[in-house]
């Protein structure tokens, strides 16, 4: 059957079965809380659990699992970062390929407490340029933000080379397009801050997502509540993963994302089969491709535009001809619309996942031009 | 056999600790906190007192607090 869900950008679908067969055996069997009690089902709970954060935290490049607390996306992990952090009358550096989970959270800190912020040198492409980082940087400069791959072009940022320019300057990583995808070293790196999600290149349920933390010491919990813990104190305990997962957790979700860390599929196309699609897509009459200038820093997300031809327009016409599934419009992501010259308008975007084959990304070119030469 | 009872401070905590025990095949028994003793979380370990020194250095070269609680 032809894959013809390119959308995986906002959420990846399909999901390896056993997602859906765990999350259906906590709920129908299992059961129980997180951290809350301890016979049978609460141990089993837990263990699980904490397996996933185990998991995750190997996926993440992340030695010591306490550190990833699970959140529900990878906006709820950069938002205690933003609101956590003491950045009041800051300087903050980000990347070009922003997404309104970080530019919202700074705009409002800009209003009200005078956070300044940047961005930062780059190419064309949005990919950012490491010589000149290091000059960016000010002497209230206090946390630097790198979206790891654009989910407008796919351009893939070299966040090692970022983070050693940055020195001593924290560094939070977004992860959301890139964590099941590309590699993600986040203890290499020597990362401060990781936001990631569950429900896209992990191919987990949505709402689930963690937050790695190297300095839990420099941020306050963005929620206050139980955690099971330290129940006699109205504090929130000091310690992880506690500090940061305030209320009941998102088990059911979590036993899903278990399942996509276990179960996750080889993909059913080859690099070369990729960029084969991106490169017939460029050569349609009319459509610009927005990509990284580099293949080596592609990821398997890129955009079009065309010259006559509305973003919403295409994606309908895909939609309603083909039942091919695509976004269009600014992707919640307006500066990245901006550094790559497409906004307001927007552009078509085609993101891939593992269970593409080579022939659904024929399809879609096929199904791509006609739209286009209708 | 008597036995030593291990209180940690997150569940976070009490599972990796079982887990590494587990890996140096020393046994363990997850059992809820005794409702006498004062607790940080719901769950505790509990072992053998002859492994209790042993244990308690492994887990914290592994970086896991742990109280022995006096009373098992």
């Amino acid at each position: 059957m032809t894959n013809t869900y390119f959308d995986n950008a906002a959420t990846s679908f399909s999901k390896p079965p056993q997602v859906a067969a765990e999350i259906a055996r906590y709920l129908n069997e299992v059961g129980g809380p997180y951290g809350r009690s301890a016979y049978g089902r609460a141990v089993e709970v837990a263990r699980t659990v904490e397996d996933a954060r185990a998991r995750l935290a190997a996926a993440m490049g992340v030695a010591e699992s306490g550190s990833v607390t699970f959140a529900h996306n990878a906006t709820h992990a950069v938002n205690t970062v933003l609101q956590g952090m003491e950045l009041a009358n800051c300087h903050i550096l980000i990347s070009p390929m922003e997404h309104n989970a970080v530019m919202r959270p700074l705009a409002m800190l800009a209003r009200s407490h005078g956070v300044s912020f940047d961005v930062l040198a780059h190419g064309p492409d949005g990919l950012i340029d490491v010589a000149a980082v290091a000059g960016a940087i000010r002497p209230t400069t206090a946390l630097v933000i790198v979206n790891h791959q654009s989910n407008v072009n796919g351009v893939v940022q070299p966040v090692a080379a970022i983070k050693r320019a940055c020195g001593d300057i924290p560094l939070l990583l977004d992860t959301a397009q890139s964590l099941g995808s590309v590699p993600v070293l986040v203890d290499e790196w020597g990362i401060d801050f990781a936001a990631c999600t569950g429900h896209k290149c992990l191919l987990g349920p949505t709402g689930t997502g963690a937050l790695f933390a190297r300095h839990a010491d420099r941020i306050a919990p963005l929620l206050w509540g139980g955690t099971g813990s330290r129940s006699s104190s109205y504090d929130m305990p000091d310690f992880l993963p506690d500090k940061f997962e305030a209320g009941t957790p998102n088990v059911a979700g979590i036993f899903g994302l278990r399942a996509a860390l276990m179960h996750r599929p080889e993909p059913h196309h080859t690099r070369h089969d990729y960029l084969s699609l991106v490169d017939e897509v460029a050569r349609l009459r009319g459509v610009r491709v927005l990509r990284a200038s580099s293949v080596d820093c592609q990821g398997e997300t890129f955009s079009i535009v065309h010259e006559s031809r509305m973003s919403s327009e295409v994606t309908s016409a895909l939609a309603e001809k083909y039942g091919i599934d695509t976004r269009a419009g600014l992707h919640c992501a307006p500066l990245a619309h901006q550094t790559l010259g497409t906004s307001p308008r927007g552009a078509v975007r085609i993101a891939v996942g593992p269970y593409h084959a080579a022939a659904d990304f024929q399809h879609l070119l096929r199904c791509l031009h006609e739209v286009l030469s209708a | 056999m008597s036995t030593a009872l291990l209180l940690f401070e997150s569940t976070h905590a009490v599972i990796k600790a079982e887990r590494l025990l587990d890996e140096k095949k020393i046994p363990c028994k997850v059992i809820p906190v005794p409702k006498h003793i004062s607790s940080e979380c719901g769950l505790a370990l509990e072992v053998s007192t002859e492994v209790r020194a042993e244990v308690v250095r492994a887990l914290k070269l592994a970086g896991v607090h742990v109280t022995v609680s006096a009373v098992p």
